[in-house]
């Protein structure tokens, strides 16, 4: 460390968002294109939450991309957006997840921050489509024995989405769109819902994860081991 | 502005303030700007600045707090407090009670409950010093049944409205007691009781209690930060940082000996929270073990406190207590007098 830390709070959270080919169909692209500027905007405007919380941005399909690094609210002129692509690989997201999740959170350290166990909200419209091999990547993310920068995941599924591997893939909350609710309009209240948890996450003097009650239109499933 | 440098800065104004890292976005702004960042409690108490300070036999003592970042925006109480008492034994021997208290957030009335609190554990002290048989070796074994049988069941006890004026005009809840269950009145509580006086070695036994996670500091007079280890009393669990009176009276208590140059701190996390961590002294530690090195002037001490650090937005509470104010020398020079 280069000089003295000043021992200040970052809590980070990182978005990961499926642009697969299906979710351009039900609307869903846009639905997350107009909401993440929502977002970065109220989170922006609080002091508290601006100060304390980090967001970055990961969009997945055939390959994982990391659309925003970690930052700062006040320092991301505008929200870059996703876009429809192909396939519904969740391996490469958890991979690049394990990846910037450890690289952040050395830089931070170095930096002389005190970092809080990072958050990640996955958001989906489908069923994985390399279903050997994901859940094995995503153990490896999530497992707190050998992975002790594991992120607590709130998962959030829509469309075609499986309950089931929504439960597996929720570490502390796992939300899934009620049939008959446009997904499209389920997904806009799941930016909603994600942005008041990183509101209320990080108001508190000691940042500590807050899980969103389920969004309009969505339902709690129960946790399931992986 | 560089860290660690007092600055004058347009944007805060006159009062120079330190800053720590990258400006805050509460740093950014005068406190006065349209952005609403500081807004008065609409019930009053909002203890912007509260303090007391003076001395007593060989001490100086200081008590300052500030209400945080995330209570002024939210037009919210200051939800520290503290309380300072003065006690003489039977035997003649002179303590000072000092007794720091922080509302913990998910408590409703927690801003009443530290005030109450501090209040309450303060003067029970004052009276446990002043008509027992006091010893203090022995105060660690009986505090947490004191607290237990005097404080709890005092916290609620305050009266019913009897007229026009309601009972927040004397900072009580509005609600009657009987309505308000001690979950909404929980608190951190520090505590030090110490003798006004040093020994013939120059060095003095004090007194050291907690429950919950407000750390107490030593500050040595090589400047290093000491934190003091706790025994278990009571019976009871080992303070963890949930711990909260009343939901425990088990208390977590030490003695130490303070020497000469020594400066005992009383801190809440808002302030403690930036001292050390598991490598070493943190900035903000750093400086504040060079310029607490000796007594401070009080307009000073308000300045130390209100630091612009990032993320630090709780409220921020020391009580200092200079071991021997007659040979520690004035850490900052008077402010010259202008008209």
């Amino acid at each position: 460390m280069s000089e003295t830390a000043t021992g200040e709070n970052i809590l980070p959270f990182y978005i990961v968002c499926d642009e697969s080919g299906s979710m351009d169909g039900i609307g869903g692209i846009d639905a997350i294109n107009s909401g993440l500027p929502e977002l970065h905007s109220t989170i922006a405007a609080d002091p508290l939450v601006s100060d304390k919380c980090r967001i970055g941005l990961i969009s997945f399909s055939d390959i994982a991309e990391e659309l925003l690094p970690l930052s700062r609210a006040t320092d991301i002129p505008a929200m870059p957006g996703v876009q429809s692509k192909g396939v519904t690989n969740y391996g490469e997201a958890f991979t690049l997840l394990r990846y910037v999740i450890d690289r952040d959170i050395d830089a931070l350290k170095q930096q002389g921050y005190q970092v809080f166990r990072p958050a990640v909200f996955f958001i989906t419209d489908g069923e994985p489509t390399d279903d050997q091999t994901w859940e094995q990547t995503y153990r490896s993310l999530i497992d707190k024995n050998t992975n002790r920068r594991a992120p607590n995941v709130i998962a959030f599924g829509v469309n075609g989405a499986n309950a089931t591997t929504i439960g597996k893939i929720g570490t502390v909350g796992a939300f899934i769109a009620s049939s008959g609710i446009n997904p499209g309009n389920a997904l806009k209240e799941i930016l909603r819902s994600l942005t008041n948890s990183i509101v209320s996450s990080s108001s508190s003097s000691t940042p500590q994860l807050v899980v969103p009650a389920a969004p309009d239109g969505c339902t709690a499933v129960p946790l399931q081991t992986v | 502005m560089t860290e660690g440098e007092w600055s004058r800065d347009s944007a805060t104004g006159p009062v120079p303030l330190l800053r720590i890292g990258e400006a805050s976005a509460f740093g950014m702004k005068p406190w006065w700007d349209v952005a609403d960042h500081h807004k008065l409690s609409p019930s009053g108490f909002a203890s912007d600045v509260a303090c007391e300070a003076g001395t007593v036999g060989e001490l100086a003592i200081s008590a300052i707090s500030v209400r945080g970042h995330k209570h002024r925006i939210d037009g919210r109480e200051n939800e520290d407090s503290f309380a300072i008492r003065i006690a003489k034994s039977q035997a003649g021997e002179e303590y000072v009670i000092l007794v720091l208290c922080d509302g913990l957030s998910s408590a409703k009335h927690s801003a009443f409950g530290a005030r109450r609190t501090s209040s309450l554990v303060a003067d029970l002290l004052r009276r446990v010093i002043s008509n027992e048989a006091f010893l203090i070796s022995r105060l660690g074994t009986v505090l947490g049944t004191f607290l237990h049988d005097f404080v709890v069941p005092e916290l609620r006890s305050w009266p019913r409205p009897s007229g026009e004026l309601s009972l927040a005009a004397y900072g009580y809840p509005e609600t009657p007691s009987s309505d308000v269950p001690l979950t909404d009145l929980l608190v951190t509580l520090s505590i030090a009781v110490v003798p006004t006086t040093n020994g013939t070695s120059g060095a003095s036994e004090v007194f050291l209690a907690t429950i919950g996670d407000s750390p107490i500091f030593v500050l040595l007079r090589n400047g290093d930060w000491l934190r003091p280890s706790y025994v278990e009393h009571d019976e009871g669990v080992l303070t963890t940082a949930t711990a909260a009176f009343p939901k425990t009276t088990d208390v977590a208590a030490t003695q130490i000996i303070l020497y000469e140059g020594d400066c005992l701190c009383l801190m809440s996390d808002g302030v403690g929270n930036f001292i050390q961590n598991k490598s070493g002294s943190l900035r903000l530690g750093q400086h504040l073990a060079e310029v607490w090195r000796s007594p401070r002037d009080i307009p000073t001490l308000v300045r130390d406190v209100s630091f612009d650090l990032r993320s630090a937005d709780d409220d921020r509470t020391v009580i200092l207590c200079w071991s021997d104010r007659t040979t520690q020398q004035t850490g900052t020079e008077s402010p010259a007098l202008s008209t």
